[in-house]
Protein backbone atom coordinates (compact mmCIF):
# COMPACT_ATOMS: atom_id res chain seq x y z
CA UNK A 1 0.00 0.00 0.00
CA UNK A 2 1.26 3.43 -0.83
CA UNK A 3 2.79 5.58 1.87
CA UNK A 4 0.19 8.08 0.87
CA UNK A 5 -3.33 8.11 0.92
CA UNK A 6 -6.30 11.09 -0.21
CA UNK A 7 -8.58 10.89 2.47
CA UNK A 8 -11.02 13.25 1.46
CA UNK A 9 -11.40 16.32 -0.86
CA UNK A 10 -8.17 17.94 0.29
CA UNK A 11 -7.02 15.55 3.17
CA UNK A 12 -3.83 13.28 2.98
CA UNK A 13 -2.42 10.44 5.36
CA UNK A 14 0.61 9.79 5.32
CA UNK A 15 2.61 6.83 6.53
CA UNK A 16 5.94 6.57 7.81
CA UNK A 17 7.63 3.93 9.52
CA UNK A 18 9.19 4.50 12.78
CA UNK A 19 12.54 2.51 11.63
CA UNK A 20 13.20 4.71 8.56
CA UNK A 21 11.99 8.45 10.08
CA UNK A 22 13.24 9.44 13.18
CA UNK A 23 10.99 10.75 15.75
CA UNK A 24 12.93 14.24 16.80
CA UNK A 25 12.68 15.47 13.37
CA UNK A 26 9.23 14.61 12.50
CA UNK A 27 8.32 15.90 15.94
CA UNK A 28 10.12 19.45 14.91
CA UNK A 29 8.10 19.14 12.00
CA UNK A 30 4.78 18.41 13.27
CA UNK A 31 4.93 21.79 15.61
CA UNK A 32 5.79 23.93 13.11
CA UNK A 33 2.83 23.05 10.54
CA UNK A 34 0.88 21.96 13.30
CA UNK A 35 -1.78 24.26 11.30
CA UNK A 36 -2.66 21.56 8.80
CA UNK A 37 -0.48 18.69 9.94
CA UNK A 38 -1.22 16.43 12.82
CA UNK A 39 0.20 12.81 14.18
CA UNK A 40 -2.91 10.45 14.39
CA UNK A 41 -1.20 8.22 17.00
CA UNK A 42 -3.09 5.23 15.59
CA UNK A 43 -2.75 1.95 17.34
CA UNK A 44 -0.31 0.53 14.31
CA UNK A 45 2.97 1.11 16.22
CA UNK A 46 5.26 0.56 13.50
CA UNK A 47 4.19 3.72 12.05
CA UNK A 48 3.75 7.47 12.71
CA UNK A 49 0.28 8.51 10.80
CA UNK A 50 -0.10 11.83 9.60
CA UNK A 51 -2.99 13.70 8.53
CA UNK A 52 -2.45 16.43 6.34
CA UNK A 53 -5.51 18.87 6.13
CA UNK A 54 -6.22 21.18 3.27
CA UNK A 55 -3.64 20.13 0.78
CA UNK A 56 -2.60 18.86 -2.73
CA UNK A 57 -0.73 15.85 -3.33
CA UNK A 58 2.21 18.26 -4.11
CA UNK A 59 1.88 19.88 -1.29
CA UNK A 60 2.22 16.20 1.03
CA UNK A 61 4.90 15.30 -0.99
CA UNK A 62 7.04 18.72 -0.53
CA UNK A 63 6.42 17.80 3.11
CA UNK A 64 7.47 14.39 2.94
CA UNK A 65 10.87 15.56 0.92
CA UNK A 66 11.30 18.14 3.36
CA UNK A 67 11.10 15.87 6.42
CA UNK A 68 13.23 13.38 4.41
CA UNK A 69 15.74 16.33 4.03
CA UNK A 70 15.59 16.81 8.37
CA UNK A 71 16.10 13.23 9.15
CA UNK A 72 19.81 12.86 6.67
CA UNK A 73 20.82 16.07 8.01
CA UNK A 74 19.91 15.47 11.82
CA UNK B 1 16.43 -7.54 -12.92
CA UNK B 2 15.00 -4.23 -13.33
CA UNK B 3 11.67 -5.21 -14.11
CA UNK B 4 11.23 -7.52 -11.40
CA UNK B 5 12.09 -4.35 -8.99
CA UNK B 6 10.79 -1.95 -10.43
CA UNK B 7 6.82 -0.79 -10.99
CA UNK B 8 5.61 2.00 -12.63
CA UNK B 9 2.78 3.73 -11.90
CA UNK B 10 0.81 6.67 -14.02
CA UNK B 11 2.84 9.33 -11.52
CA UNK B 12 5.88 7.46 -9.97
CA UNK B 13 8.20 4.67 -9.49
CA UNK B 14 8.26 1.86 -6.82
CA UNK B 15 11.78 0.33 -6.52
CA UNK B 16 11.67 -2.68 -4.40
CA UNK B 17 15.41 -2.91 -2.10
CA UNK B 18 16.53 -5.85 -0.60
CA UNK B 19 17.50 -5.14 2.48
CA UNK B 20 20.20 -7.32 2.80
CA UNK B 21 22.14 -5.77 -0.07
CA UNK B 22 21.25 -1.97 0.25
CA UNK B 23 21.78 -0.34 3.91
CA UNK B 24 19.36 2.51 5.05
CA UNK B 25 21.82 4.83 5.03
CA UNK B 26 22.78 4.28 1.29
CA UNK B 27 19.63 4.97 0.83
CA UNK B 28 18.84 7.75 2.57
CA UNK B 29 22.45 9.18 0.35
CA UNK B 30 21.19 8.12 -2.47
CA UNK B 31 17.50 9.76 -2.05
CA UNK B 32 19.30 13.24 -0.75
CA UNK B 33 21.11 13.38 -4.23
CA UNK B 34 17.34 13.38 -5.81
CA UNK B 35 15.55 15.82 -3.60
CA UNK B 36 15.63 17.99 -6.11
CA UNK B 37 14.29 16.03 -9.00
CA UNK B 38 11.88 13.91 -7.34
CA UNK B 39 9.72 13.74 -4.23
CA UNK B 40 10.87 10.62 -1.79
CA UNK B 41 8.66 8.57 0.31
CA UNK B 42 9.93 5.47 2.00
CA UNK B 43 8.58 2.38 3.55
CA UNK B 44 10.10 -0.78 4.88
CA UNK B 45 8.52 -4.25 5.35
CA UNK B 46 10.65 -7.62 6.41
CA UNK B 47 13.76 -7.71 4.35
CA UNK B 48 12.66 -5.25 1.82
CA UNK B 49 12.75 -1.28 1.42
CA UNK B 50 10.12 0.21 -0.93
CA UNK B 51 11.23 3.81 -1.91
CA UNK B 52 8.52 5.71 -3.82
CA UNK B 53 9.68 8.47 -6.39
CA UNK B 54 7.34 11.00 -8.06
CA UNK B 55 9.15 13.06 -10.67
CA UNK B 56 8.95 16.82 -9.77
CA UNK B 57 8.70 17.58 -13.66
CA UNK B 58 5.62 15.47 -14.51
CA UNK B 59 7.17 14.97 -18.21
CA UNK B 60 9.93 13.03 -16.44
CA UNK B 61 10.54 9.31 -17.58
CA UNK B 62 10.05 7.23 -14.74
CA UNK B 63 11.95 4.21 -15.89
CA UNK B 64 14.89 6.64 -16.55
CA UNK B 65 14.47 7.76 -13.23
CA UNK B 66 14.19 5.07 -11.17
CA UNK B 67 17.31 3.52 -13.01
CA UNK B 68 19.19 6.21 -11.91
CA UNK B 69 18.22 6.02 -8.84
CA UNK B 70 19.50 2.67 -9.04
CA UNK B 71 23.05 3.82 -10.02
CA UNK B 72 23.39 6.06 -7.13
CA UNK B 73 22.88 3.64 -4.77
CA UNK B 74 25.41 1.21 -6.37
CA UNK B 75 27.73 4.83 -5.86
CA UNK B 76 26.46 5.05 -2.05
CA UNK B 77 26.85 2.02 -1.23
CA UNK B 78 30.73 1.46 -2.90
CA UNK B 79 31.30 5.03 -1.38
CA UNK B 80 30.58 3.06 2.23
CA UNK B 81 32.31 0.25 1.53
CA UNK B 82 35.54 2.04 0.75
CA UNK B 83 35.11 4.04 3.56
CA UNK B 84 34.92 0.92 5.85
CA UNK B 85 37.58 -0.81 3.96
CA UNK B 86 40.02 2.55 4.28
CA UNK B 87 39.30 3.38 7.52
CA UNK B 88 42.63 2.45 9.09
CA UNK B 89 44.44 4.36 6.45
CA UNK B 90 41.78 7.48 6.58
CA UNK B 91 42.52 7.35 10.31
CA UNK B 92 46.57 7.60 9.83
CA UNK B 93 46.47 9.99 7.10
CA UNK B 94 43.89 12.29 9.11
CA UNK B 95 46.54 12.18 11.80
CA UNK B 96 49.88 13.03 9.45
CA UNK B 97 47.74 15.82 8.25
CA UNK B 98 46.48 17.21 11.47
CA UNK B 99 50.50 16.75 13.12
CA UNK B 100 51.80 18.48 10.18
CA UNK B 101 49.83 21.61 11.38
CA UNK B 102 51.45 21.54 14.80
CA UNK B 103 54.79 20.24 14.51
CA UNK B 104 55.07 20.57 18.40
CA UNK B 105 52.68 17.42 18.31
CA UNK B 106 55.08 15.52 16.28
CA UNK B 107 57.80 15.85 18.95
CA UNK B 108 55.92 14.98 21.51
CA UNK B 109 54.20 11.98 20.04
CA UNK B 110 58.34 11.01 19.25
CA UNK B 111 58.67 11.60 22.92
CA UNK B 112 56.35 9.43 23.97
CA UNK B 113 56.75 6.65 21.37
CA UNK B 114 60.65 6.95 22.76
CA UNK B 115 59.71 6.90 26.26
CA UNK B 116 57.39 3.97 26.04
CA UNK B 117 60.64 1.89 23.91
CA UNK B 118 62.50 2.50 26.89
CA UNK B 119 60.14 1.63 29.47
CA UNK B 120 59.43 -1.89 27.23
CA UNK B 121 63.32 -2.09 26.99
CA UNK B 122 63.49 -1.87 31.19
CA UNK B 123 60.53 -4.59 31.84
CA UNK B 124 62.63 -7.01 29.50
CA UNK B 125 65.96 -6.34 31.13
CA UNK B 126 64.05 -7.03 34.32
CA UNK B 127 62.38 -10.08 32.96
CA UNK B 128 65.73 -11.16 31.78
CA UNK B 129 67.41 -10.95 35.00
CA UNK B 130 64.88 -12.44 36.88
CA UNK B 131 64.82 -15.39 34.99
CA UNK B 132 68.68 -15.45 35.08
CA UNK B 133 68.66 -15.44 39.09
CA UNK B 134 66.05 -18.21 38.93
CA UNK B 135 68.03 -20.34 37.35
CA UNK B 136 71.60 -19.93 39.61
Amino acid sequence: MLPVQKKGKNSYTLKLHKDLYKQAPLEGLLKEDKGWVRNLNAKDKAYYHCELKNAQLKDVLEWANYLFYLNKTS
Amino acid sequence: MPEKHIKLASDHAEIILNAKVYAKETIFAAGYVFLDKAYILLDQAADKFFVYLYPQDETADLKKLAMEFYNELLNYAHYFTRVKANADAIKSLMQRALFSTSPSLVQEAEEKEIEDLIKELEEEEKNASGAKKGKK
